[in-house]
C-alpha cells in the first residue's frame, strides 16, 4: 500500500531529528507517493566521503541527481533534508515533478537505513532551480523556478550549538543565491569546504556577495523571479515609481 | 471602561494539548502551511488564541464598519484621479486607474483588517484590501485546533465564504483563474488551498501567473498550457502595484478594464495605500470607525519621526511588516537607509503615531498578537491570528488559531 503524502514527508523529515524543521513541504504536498522509479546511481567518489561528525553538508547538484546524492550520503550516516521549494506542476519550467517522484521512490531505501538521532544534516537543493535556458521563455509555461534564501536554512548559531564546525558543499559551482547563505556561515567562523572531484575536501573561501544582507534582497530576488530575456532575475521587478513590492500578505 | 478597552483584555493564549510534531505535520498538510520555518523559528505556534464572544462580535462589527467606509472611500476616490499621486501611486498605475471604469460594482471584495490589543483597547494597524492572505490560517487551522480545546469553536471560514460569493455571481459552475506569482511557494500554498476549496464547490480551477492572462474585449483568457481558455472569474494574489512590471505581450492594463469577475479588482490599490488617511478630508466621506481605530497618520514630511520614537515609518505599499520601523528599533545603518528613502521619496512612506501593543503572557515569554479579521463583500467571516516576540508582526510571526469561547450552556460538558 503506498504511503500517504504525510507519511512520505515524515520519512524524509522524521520526528525527533532537529533538522526536520527545515525540510520544505511543498514538493511533498504535490508528490505522487506511489512512484517507485528511481534512476540508477553510482555513488562513485561519494563512497570515499565518509561521515564527518562535525559537518553539515549542502548538496547542490541538478535535478533528480540531488536526491540520489542525498540517499548516498544517507547511506554514510547523514540525515538528508530536502530543501526543494518549487512546486511540481504541469508544463513547468523546472522538472520538480521528477524530484518529487524520486523522493517518493527513494523513501523505501531511506526507510531501510537506521540513522542516529543526532545524524548530521545533508541539505538537498536542485542546482537547476533557476534555469534560464531559451526554452524557459515560452509563453504558457508554468514558471516554478525558485531560489534559496538565508531564512531557508539554520543559522550559524544553531549549527554551532549542534556541534557543527564546518559546512561542506557538494556542487559543480557555487550558485549566487547559495553564496548569500554560505557567506553568513563563513562570517560566523564556520569552516567552509568543498568536496572536489579529486575526492578531496578543499577549502572554500567565498567573496562577499552583491547586496549581501540588503533589506530588499529577498523581495528583489523573488519579485523578479520571472521570465527575463536577459537570462537573470528582474523581469517583473516592481518599478520603484509604481510602489514598493512585497509578497501578498 | 469602554467596550473597546474591555474587549482588548478579553483574550488569552493557551497551549494546545497536542503532540507538537504531529500537530505541525497536520498543519502543514491539512492547512496548507508550506512555509513552517523561517530561520531558526517555527512559524506554527503551539498555542491557540481564545477570545470571548463579546470580543469576536466587537472585532467583527468594527471590521464590517471599516469595510463599509472603505468601499465608500474607494468609490469617491476612483473619480478623483487628481488625488492618486498623493496616495503614492506611480504614473503608469495612475493612468491605468484613470482609464478604468471606476470600481466594478459586481466584483467580489475581500479585505483583512489587522487589530492589535493595546492597553487602551484594540488598535488597527492596516487593511489588506488588495491581496490579503491567511485564508487557511482562518479556516482549517482553527478547525484543527478546536479538536484540542474544549468549549471553544472556530468562527467563520473565509475560503468557503469567498467561494459562495463567487458562486452567487457565476452560478454553480465556471472557470476560475487563481493568479499568483508562481515562483513563490508561500503564495502558491494560498492559491492551491483556495483552488482546492473552489474545486470542491464545483468550479473548474486554473492556477496561473498574471502573464498567462490575455484579454479580448475585456474578457480574460488563460494561455497557460493545460489550463487555457476563457475564464469566468479571476481571484488575484498578485499585488496590483506589481502589475506594471508585466512584459508584453501580456497586457497588464487589461486587469484594470476587466469585464471578467474580479476578486479583488486592481482598483483596490487605492485603499491599499497607507496614505489613504491623508486624503480623507478631501473626499467628503464620513469615516468615524477609521478615525477612531487607526492611529494618527501623516506625510513623513509633517511628522517628527526623526527625533521622536513615538512615530513609526511604514512603506506606502509595504506588506508583512517589511520596512516598518521607528527610531531606535533597528540598526543605525538600516535606519539611515530608511531615513534617506523616506526623505527622497516621501510619497512612498507614511509616518504613523505608534501604539504600544500589549503583550500576552505565555510560558515562553510575552507574545504580541495580531488578529486579522476577514470581510467578504462587507461581512466579517473569520479571524487570522499571528504571534510575534516583538511588537512588529513580520515574517517570523507564528500562525496561531483564533477560537471563540462558547457560553457555558453550549459546551458539551457543561452541567
Amino acid at each position: 500500500m503506498p504511503l500517504s503524502r504525510e507519511e512520505l514527508y515524515e520519512l524524509w523529515a522524521p520526528p525527533g531529528s532537529p533538522w526536520s524543521l527545515w525540510a520544505k513541504p511543498v514538493l511533498f504536498a504535490n508528490a505522487r507517493p506511489d512512484s517507485t522509479k528511481l534512476a540508477p546511481f553510482e555513488a562513485g567518489h561519494l563512497e570515499t566521503f565518509g561521515y564527518l561528525r562535525d559537518a553539515a553538508i549542502v548538496v547542490d547538484v541538478p535535478g533528480v541527481r540531488s536526491v540520489l546524492v542525498g540517499l548516498a550520503l544517507a547511506q554514510n550516516g547523514y540525515r538528508p533534508v530536502p530543501l526543494y521549494n518549487g512546486a511540481a506542476a504541469p508544463s513547468s519550467l523546472i522538472n520538480m515533478g521528477a524530484i518529487a517522484d524520486a523522493l517518493a521512490a527513494g523513501a523505501a531505501r531511506l526507510q531501510r537505513m537506521a540513522h542516529q538521532p543526532d545524524a548530521r544534516p545533508a541539505f538537498l537543493l536542485n542546482a537547476d532551480r533557476m534555469d534560464h535556458s531559451a526554452g524557459a521563455m515560452a509563453p504558457g509555461r508554468f514558471d516554478n523556478r525558485w531560489c534559496v534564501v538565508p531564512q531557508d536554512m539554520p543559522s550559524a548559531t544553531f549549527l554551532k550549538s549542534a556541534g557543527i564546525n564546518q559546512v561542506v558543499l557538494i556542487a559543480e559551482s557555487l550558485a549566487d543565491d547559495l553564496a548569500h547563505v554560505l557567506y553568513r556561515y563563513q562570517e560566523a567562523k564556520l569552516e567552509l569546504r568543498r568536496f572536489a572531484k579529486t575526492n578531496a575536501l578543499e577549502p572554500l573561501n567565498i567573496p562577499r556577495p552583491n547586496a549581501y544582507k540588503a533589506a530588499w534582497y529577498r523581495a528583489a530576488v523573488f519579485a523578479g523571479l520571472r521570465r527575463n530575456a536577459a537570462g537573470g532575475f528582474g523581469g517583473i521587478t516592481p518599478d520603484p515609481g509604481d510602489g514598493i513590492g512585497g509578497v501578498g500578505g | 471602561m469602554d467596550v473597546a478597552s474591555r474587549t482588548a483584555l478579553d483574550v488569552q493564549l493557551v497551549v494546545l494539548p497536542a503532540d507538537p510534531e504531529e500537530y505541525r505535520r497536520r498543519v502543514i498538510f491539512q492547512c496548507f502551511k508550506w512555509d513552517p520555518q523561517c530561520d531558526d523559528v517555527s512559524t506554527i505556534s503551539d498555542q491557540a488564541c481564545l477570545i470571548s464572544p463579546t470580543t469576536a462580535a466587537y472585532l467583527s462589527e468594527q471590521a464590517e464598519s471599516l469595510s463599509s467606509e472603505l468601499l465608500q472611500l474607494e468609490r469617491v476616490l476612483s473619480l478623483r484621479p487628481d488625488l492618486f499621486a498623493a496616495l503614492g501611486v506611480g504614473s503608469r498605475l495612475r493612468s491605468a486607474l484613470a482609464g478604468a471604469d471606476g470600481i466594478v460594482d459586481n466584483s467580489v471584495r475581500v479585505m483583512r483588517f489587522d487589530f492589535h490589543p493595546t492597553s487602551g483597547g484594540w488598535a488597527l494597524s492596516e487593511v489588506n484590501s488588495d491581496v490579503p492572505g491567511g485564508f487557511a490560517e482562518a479556516g482549517p487551522l482553527p478547525q484543527l485546533a478546536a479538536i484540542y480545546v474544549m468549549g471553544a469553536k472556530p468562527s467563520g471560514d473565509p475560503a468557503a465564504t469567498l467561494a459562495t460569493a463567487v458562486e452567487r455571481r457565476l452560478g454553480k459552475s465556471g472557470r476560475v483563474a487563481f493568479v499568483h506569482a508562481t515562483s513563490y511557494s508561500d503564495d502558491r500554498q494560498v492559491m492551491q488551498y483556495l483552488a482546492d476549496r473552489f474545486s470542491h464547490q464545483g468550479f473548474d480551477c486554473a492556477l496561473v501567473a498574471p502573464d498567462h492572462i490575455r484579454w479580448r474585449e475585456g474578457r480574460a483568457f488563460s494561455i497557460a498550457e493545460a489550463q487555457s481558455g476563457k475564464m469566468d472569474a479571476i481571484v488575484r494574489y498578485f499585488p496590483a502595484d506589481w502589475l506594471p512590471g508585466l512584459s508584453p505581450p501580456a497586457n497588464w492594463r487589461g486587469f484594470f478594464q476587466s469585464r471578467t469577475l474580479m476578486c479583488n479588482p486592481p482598483q483596490a490599490l487605492l485603499s491599499q495605500s497607507k496614505r489613504l488617511p491623508l486624503v480623507w478630508d478631501q473626499l467628503g466621506v464620513s469615516v468615524p470607525t477609521w478615525a477612531a481605530l487607526l492611529p494618527e497618520t501623516r506625510d513623513p514630511r509633517e511628522a517628527p519621526w526623526r527625533t521622536d520614537s513615538n512615530w513609526v515609518l511604514k512603506p506606502t505599499f509595504g506588506r508583512v511588516g517589511d520596512g516598518v520601523a521607528w527610531m531606535g528599533a533597528i540598526g543605525d545603518k538600516q535606519w539611515l537607509q530608511m531615513t534617506r528613502d523616506a526623505t527622497s521619496s516621501p510619497r512612498q512612506w507614511i509616518a504613523q503615531r505608534r501604539f504600544e501593543s500589549r503583550p500576552l503572557s505565555t510560558l515562553s515569554g510575552p507574545r504580541h498578537l495580531c488578529v486579522g479579521v476577514f470581510t467578504i463583500d462587507g461581512r466579517a467571516c473569520g479571524f487570522y491570528g499571528r504571534l510575534s516576540t516583538g511588537s512588529i508582526i513580520e515574517k517570523h510571526a507564528q500562525d496561531v488559531p483564533v477560537l471563540v469561547l462558547q457560553p457555558l450552556a453550549d459546551t458539551p460538558n457543561a452541567s
